[in-house]
């Protein structure tokens, strides 16, 4: 939601940085942008222009005798670069690698300077804080988390996109009401919130509110404010493999335990999804990930194990079914066969929408599938007409 | 200056000193890999955590500033096994042997590459010291030993494995008539070993080294009953008289025919001398100054056994208390991989194809299988020429095996490599080599330090990292030679470098 405010909103953000400058004394404003937005990119620069034409930026502003200037840093992209210090690190042209803090960036940031670091959604906040001040704020959400946050709504729901909410609303609010619940009539099951290092919020939680304090007393955190909602076709289990796939591939390498510990992780939760691992593993995965959040050096790697840690407080009975051999969301394909049962009225769709042949055409007859063939792909049961594709 | 506790005890420190530096000032030495004196703390191996006992939160100590009013636990339970867990993420991405696998084999631990080295380079008469003052019995060995060393030798990977045994019975058996191995000065300290056999002749060969007298007892008429008994038609009775007859020359006498507890009481004994050994089963005793070896059927572990019996003696000798041996980390290799062979080969010295090597590759890669494999039944094969089958070797040890600081606490911190089973070992990568310094990336944690000393040394292209998260590597950048990548840093960045990733070829003599 960040890259909408800098797309829609640009003004707001840019606003927001000028009053922090002039609130500490700075006289230099950088937006790190990942090159991914080239829109984004685009728009910030064109706001950046024009507030300089206007002498909203710049030398002397409106005649203040303030002066800032802004300038766009076009970023790799690299998940860790989220984390402060190493943001720090890639604007100076070094790698995109955190350091121990303290210091922190207020103490010794950019150039050993002492550098404000806040996120797009903050320094838009600012200007409405200003405006209206900050009672008006503090009139939204809960006793200790203040005012609003924009989440980015995804995943098994009928309505997703970016929603803006009161600090304090239950997940079941957002859910449910705002999202319309999952398509199709599936079963609400849990909600990762927070993004990749978030954690996994199971349905029965669902009345959890959302702000800093009761998300992080179950284990997930308001984080880039992702929420991705999960329905009875998911698999927890794959659903951690999957965030800590993620998670592994975005460490950056510098400190041991996330390095390592993500990646001994990620083989045992692969092995998981594939039926062959064993109880020994699963407590082995959980040490390891109490240990990666304990030792790593930044945020991500304190925060990676999240979704594992989360999966296996409220999902537990699914690790330990993938132990013994099975994926009770019929989700991961090692673990799953597909069959024709004898409602099929061999209409020969299936076969004619298997992208591998596993099926042979037989019009009229009883279609069946060849296991050594199939791919699990799903696309034979999602064009049956009968529902005649089980799936075991 | 903030005051704050570190293990119950409160210090003072200036302002800005990290938890490691307060701590070295009370004389506690925290472990750490990553960080070395005059270098910015990296921060990135995290075996220096500490606990704050406040907070309750861990900490690298190599970087956290020592704040005021903080209680700071560098030993309890939970730093040790955060310790422990960081090691062994290293060690499960550590790819190398600390020591050459036919050492690791060896019961009586012969320095198998160090001896390889002398026969090479022409020293026989060192290379029989070497194998005498491990295995005590080097040439008896070579006729009756069933040579496992051979069986963990890489080289049998690409044509066969070094024929061990043979080469250290040849050396022993030339250079023994007329050499007496040289012994301490007389501490005037006695001992009794009861039993003339391999573990009692080991124990009388390394006692008489330290200059402690030595008297061995034996019911038999003849020293060395059990190995003779053992190994009737393998070895040359000759052979092992030879040997015993050397142990004689160094100062031990041995009381044949006199069975203790029947002829002399253990009391005399125990009596009469500073210390007793025992080393046969049917004498069963214990008590202060009384110590006890089995004397194992196979030859070698006898002897090993009456090499650790005699060092537990020494120590007594000297007052000190005695101690469990703790066995050192040793990182292993496991076999070689066909296509991660010629990466091995690198390491060292381009190994010079003889024609025998030639012929054998050659027939290997024709019939799949090795030309020739070491033989079950001792001195069948003579050898030709020992220096040619000595350059053979592979030196598969680690050239720091001593200062390596991750083998230290792995040892230390009961760390092992294989906790995680679904680790796969990568390929050895393959070495490479600027002038004396040796590089072999399977060994490097991806600390940074090398990089450090060639950042602060202002000279370009110097050690850099490249790629991002679990393949993240250290090495010359831009696919440049490690002589430009090194250039005048080498010596610091081998000394920096917290294992065998970096070091001198000569091994660890350098360091001093």
């Amino acid at each position: 939601m960040d890259r909408m405010l800098l797309e829609s909103y640009p003004y707001r953000v840019l606003e927001g940085m000028l009053i922090a400058s002039l609130a500490v004394g700075a006289h230099e404003g950088i937006i790190y942008i990942r090159a991914e937005y080239p829109l984004a990119v685009r728009r910030v620069n064109a706001a950046i222009e024009q507030c300089e034409k206007s002498g909203f930026l710049g030398e002397d502003i409106l005649g203040s005798g303030h002066a800032l200037h802004v300038r766009v840093m076009e970023a790799a992209g690299a998940f860790v670069c989220g984390e402060e210090t190493a943001l720090l690190a890639s604007i100076e042209g070094r790698r995109g690698m955190p350091a121990f803090r303290p210091p922190f960036p207020a103490t010794r940031g950019l150039h050993e300077c002492p550098t404000l670091v806040n996120n797009v959604e903050t320094y838009a906040l600012v200007p409405w804080i200003v405006r209206n001040g900050p009672d008006a704020f503090a009139a939204f959400g809960t006793d200790k988390s203040k005012g609003t946050k924009v989440f980015s709504l995804t995943g098994k729901i009928l309505r997703g996109g970016l929603i803006e909410v009161p600090m304090g609303v239950t997940i079941r609010q957002i859910v449910q009401q705002i999202g319309g619940g999952p398509p199709d009539g599936r079963a609400f099951k849990a909600v990762q919130v927070g993004g990749p290092s978030g954690g996994c919020i199971p349905a029965s939680l669902a009345d959890t509110p959302v702000d800093f304090e009761a998300l992080a007393g179950v284990g997930a955190m308001m984080g880039s404010g992702g929420l991705v909602v999960l329905d009875d076709s998911d698999c927890m289990v794959e659903i951690a493999r999957y965030f800590i796939e993620f998670m592994q591939h975005e460490s950056c390498g510098k400190c041991t335990p996330c390095r390592v510990g993500t990646t001994r992780m990620l083989e045992i939760l692969t092995l998981l999804c594939e039926g062959k691992a064993s109880l020994g593993d699963l407590e082995q995965l959980e040490s390891i990930a109490q240990s990666v959040k304990e030792l790593s050096l930044c945020g991500l790697g304190k925060t990676a194990p999240n979704p594992v840690l989360t999966t296996l407080r409220y999902f537990r009975d699914e690790f330990v079914a993938h132990v013994e051999g099975r994926c009770p969301a019929h989700a991961c394909r090692k673990m799953i066969t597909y069959t024709i049962t004898h409602d099929c009225i061999g209409c020969t769709k299936c076969a004619q929408e298997c992208p591998v042949d596993a099926i042979e055409m037989k019009p009229y007859q009883l279609h069946t599938i060849d296991d050594a063939l199939c791919t699990r792909c799903d696309a034979c049961r999602a064009v049956c007409p009968v529902n005649a594709v089980i799936v075991d | 200056m903030p005051k704050l506790t570190i293990n119950g005890r409160t210090i003072e420190v200036a302002a800005g000193t990290t938890l490691m530096d307060a701590a070295r000032r009370l004389g506690i030495e925290i472990p750490t890999l990553c960080h070395a004196q005059g270098i910015r703390p990296l921060t990135s191996c995290m075996v220096c955590v500490v606990k704050e006992t406040k907070g309750g939160k861990l900490m690298p100590s190599c970087s956290a500033l020592a704040e005021e009013g903080m209680e700071i636990d560098t030993a309890c339970e939970e730093v040790a096994a955060a310790r422990r867990n960081v090691l062994e993420m290293l060690l499960s991405e550590h790819v190398g042997d600390c020591e050459a696998p036919c050492r690791q084999i060896c019961p009586a631990s012969l320095d198998i590459s160090a001896m390889m080295s002398r026969i090479a380079l022409g020293d026989h008469e060192g290379a029989a010291r070497i194998a005498r003052e491990q295995l005590t019995l080097p040439a008896t060995l070579g006729y009756v030993c069933s040579a496992p060393c051979e069986r963990g030798c890489h080289r049998a990977a690409k044509d066969s494995a070094l024929q061990i045994r043979e080469l250290h019975r040849r050396m022993a058996e030339d250079a023994m008539g007329a050499i007496t191995p040289e012994t301490e000065a007389p501490t005037g300290k006695r001992v009794a070993i009861v039993g003339a056999s391999a573990a009692g002749l080991a124990a009388a060969f390394m006692l008489r080294k330290r200059g402690h007298a030595c008297r061995v007892f034996d019911k038999a008429p003849v020293a060395g009953r059990i190995i003779r008994e053992f190994a009737e038609d393998t070895l040359d009775p000759r052979v092992l008289d030879a040997e015993i007859a050397m142990i004689q020359r160094m100062g031990a006498e041995f009381q044949l025919n006199c069975e203790v507890g029947t002829d002399v009481s253990l009391d005399t004994l125990r009596r009469e001398n500073d210390a007793v050994l025992i080393t046969c089963d049917d004498l069963d005793a214990s008590g202060e100054g009384i110590f006890t070896a089995v004397e194992f059927p196979m030859t070698v572990n006898a002897v090993a056994e009456g090499k650790a019996a005699a060092d537990q003696v020494i120590r007594c000798l000297a007052g000190l208390p005695s101690h469990r041996r703790v066995r050192a980390f040793n990182s292993q290799l496991g076999s070689l991989r066909p296509e991660e062979l010629d990466a091995f080969l690198t390491r060292l010295d381009p190994v010079h194809a003889t024609k025998k090597t030639l012929i054998a590759t050659l027939l290997k890669a024709v019939l799949g299988k090795p030309f020739h494999k070491p033989s079950p039944i001792p001195n069948a094969p003579s050898l030709e020429d020992p220096r040619e089958e000595a350059s053979r070797c592979l030196h598969c040890t680690c050239l720091k095996p001593v200062t390596c600081r991750l083998r230290r606490y792995a040892t230390e911190y009961a760390a092992t490599q294989t906790v995680f089973r679904l680790a796969e070992r990568s390929n050895v990568p393959a070495a490479s080599r600027f002038d004396d310094v040796v590089f072999e990336p399977g060994k490097c944690i991806r600390c940074g330090l090398c990089i450090e000393v060639g950042r602060a040394s202002g000279e370009p292209n110097t050690m850099a990292f490249e790629g991002r998260g679990y393949s993240v590597r250290v090495k010359p950048p831009f696919e440049q030679e490690l002589r430009v990548a090194l250039a005048s840093n080498a010596g610091r960045c081998v000394h920096v470098c917290p294992t065998g990733a970096l070091s001198f070829r000569q091994g660890e003599v350098h360091e001093a």
